[in-house]
């Protein structure tokens, strides 16, 4: 058909930029005052919520702590080895589901059982096999990450263009040339897409799995400081986890630009 | 290639012999199978000559591109078969270049124009040589000093353009080319259409352009194929003997052309009424 509409597929984002850029910070700003009052004032309790203040004193001494580095790490360095995992398992997965219909069709029913179990469900499993190790933590946050990612690269893999597959074969690329110029390309927003929703599901695994499971990392010092009634230092670790998390999104964004220049999305998104 | 494995003169015409570069045999297509077959293609047979633009006209519909892919080997015919210079088309041949319709989905966007371009030509030019004909194509196609632009920071126009620069630069001996101009405005289509003559007439290329334009066929063809409606066979082969340049004001101010749009348009609207889907 004649097509002058570009379709832009594969990389979600929110459609929406803040026009008043500012307007999200005040927002955080007022919050955190609030919080404050409520705490100064008394109505809510110290020993439920310290103000806000406390919570980010006790932040600002946790960042001189060498230690403190070190659980942050112990969480982070797992949810990026769970990434890591993801991807190694997934690309080929993915590949062998989104080009053989054979492998599709056995193995569809497994995966749609296995996909709906949250990850902390299996913890016990993970605790029965291995303990609170390293293991079980990497084998929950691979277990709980990879969903995303899977469907994003089978989606992907079915929807690379049958006019550029065309382009490729009627010019006689080669394989290689087909792959490594076509297909990876046309790929790539479906496996960023992926990727940013499994980072963020490995955080929140990794914590859990900490937090329930007792592995070492952020989740298991949000235990510890709980139950020994050190609450600024709990609320402290919480707000780590959830910086954590903006990070995570800001280093998907810095990375897409980059990558995805062509993007029609990321196009808008950069003349606007 | 010599004369002698050449596999179809047709007669000659003075003193030139004319030699068939493509050659369709009984071409016959049917997409689906048991209860839901339907049958696109029902035994075309036409030739071209090297050197030739040949127009394919038919309906929306009919199956214009189904024949381009399997000229183009693209896709095998389930009957038939298209011999090109001499050998029978099972892949996609090296001397053959298509041009898509759908010029915005045949660019890869995350490549420059000129890159675009040069990758079809690496397994077949040296770097250095490469250049040229790259530098060259996009002269020939009026984007000249557009070569790094991204397909998407160009117009309708242009990106065609740089679809037909890869063509070009590849070298082939047969042009396809489906509804290349089916999605551009007017005017681009005009400046294209005469682009096109202006190639051809510069690489002597052998064109084979599908388009469900009467006026666009007559006014670009040495010879227009016309396909009856579906299931889809070749119904009239009409000669354009309108001079050469053609021009855009008075080759469609001749009384000829009008004789000749006409003509057409008739087969084209018998061929409908008596096409199963519209008896049915
Ligand atoms: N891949 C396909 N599978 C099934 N039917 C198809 C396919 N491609 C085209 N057709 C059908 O074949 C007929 C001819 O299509 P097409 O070759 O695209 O015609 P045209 O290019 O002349 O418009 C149409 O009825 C179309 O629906
Ligand atoms: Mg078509």
């Amino acid at each position: 058909m004649a097509s002058v509409v570009t379709t832009a597929p594969g990389l979600s984002r929110p459609a929406w930029r803040p026009a008043v850029p500012w307007l999200g910070l005040a927002t955080v700003v007022a919050v955190l005052a609030i919080w404050e009052l409520l705490g100064r004032t008394g109505v809510i309790p110290a020993s439920t919520l310290p103000p806000a203040s406390d919570v980010f004193l006790r932040l600002g001494e946790l960042a001189a702590i060498p230690a403190f580095w070190a659980v942050v790490w112990e969480t982070v360095s797992s949810a990026l080895a769970g990434l890591g995992l993801v991807v190694l398992l997934g690309v080929p997965l993915a590949l062998a589901i989104g080009l053989s219909a054979f492998v599709r069709d056995s193995t569809w029913l497994v995966l749609e059982f296995l996909r709906p179990i949250p990850p902390v469900a299996m913890i016990p499993l993970g605790l029965l096999l291995w303990g609170p190790t390293e293991t079980m933590k990497l084998t929950l946050i691979t277990f709980g990450a990879i969903w995303p990612f899977l469907v994003q690269m089978v989606d992907g893999i079915r929807q690379v263009d049958q006019a550029l597959v065309d382009t490729a074969r009627s010019y006689r690329l080669t394989r290689w040339q087909t792959i490594s110029r076509i297909v990876l390309p046309s790929l790539l927003p479906f496996a960023a897409t992926g990727l940013r929703v499994a980072a963020a599901i490995a955080l929140i695994v990794a914590v859990v799995t900490e937090l329930i499971g007792g592995a070492a990392g952020l989740g298991r010092e949000i235990v510890v400081a709980q139950s020994s009634g050190a609450l600024p230092q709990m609320y402290a670790l919480i707000v780590t986890a959830g910086l954590l998390g903006l990070l995570t999104n800001a280093a998907f964004s810095a990375a897409e630009k980059p990558l995805l220049f062509w993007h029609p999305r990321i196009r808008k998104d950069q003349s606007s | 290639m010599g004369v002698l494995t050449m596999t179809g003169m047709t007669e000659n015409t003075g003193a030139a012999a004319l030699e068939v570069i493509l050659e369709l045999q009984g071409v016959e297509k049917a997409y689906g199978s048991g209860s839901t077959r339907t049958q696109v293609l029902d035994g075309v047979d036409f030739a071209v000559n090297r050197g030739e633009f040949i127009c394919v006209v038919g309906p929306s519909g009919s199956g214009k591109t189904t024949l381009l892919r399997c000229i183009a080997g693209l896709m095998p015919p389930s009957g038939g078969r298209t011999l090109f210079e001499g050998d029978v088309v099972t892949e996609p041949p090296a001397k053959l270049a298509v041009v898509f319709q759908d010029y915005s989905r045949s660019l890869l966007p995350w490549m420059t124009v000129r890159r675009n371009i040069e990758l079809p030509l690496k397994n077949k030019f040296a770097r250095g040589e490469r250049a040229e004909r790259i530098e060259h194509a996009l002269r020939s196609v009026g984007l000249a000093g557009k070569g790094d632009l991204y397909p998407w920071q160009m117009s309708g126009g242009m990106q065609q353009r740089a679809a037909i620069a890869r063509g070009l630069a590849y070298q082939p001996d047969v042009l396809l080319m489906d509804e290349p101009f089916a999605a551009v405005d007017a005017q681009t289509r005009i400046d294209l259409e005469d682009l096109v003559l202006d190639i051809q007439r510069e690489y002597n290329t052998t064109v084979l352009f599908v388009t469900h334009d009467i006026d666009e066929a007559v006014y670009l063809a040495d010879r227009v194929v016309v396909l009856s409606g579906a299931p889809t066979t070749v119904s009239h082969e009409i000669p354009v003997d309108l001079p050469r340049p053609r021009d855009q004001v008075q080759t469609k101010l001749d009384p000829r052309f009008a004789q000749l749009r006409t003509r057409i348009f008739e087969l084209i609207q018998n061929a409908k009424s008596s096409s199963v889907i519209n008896r049915a």
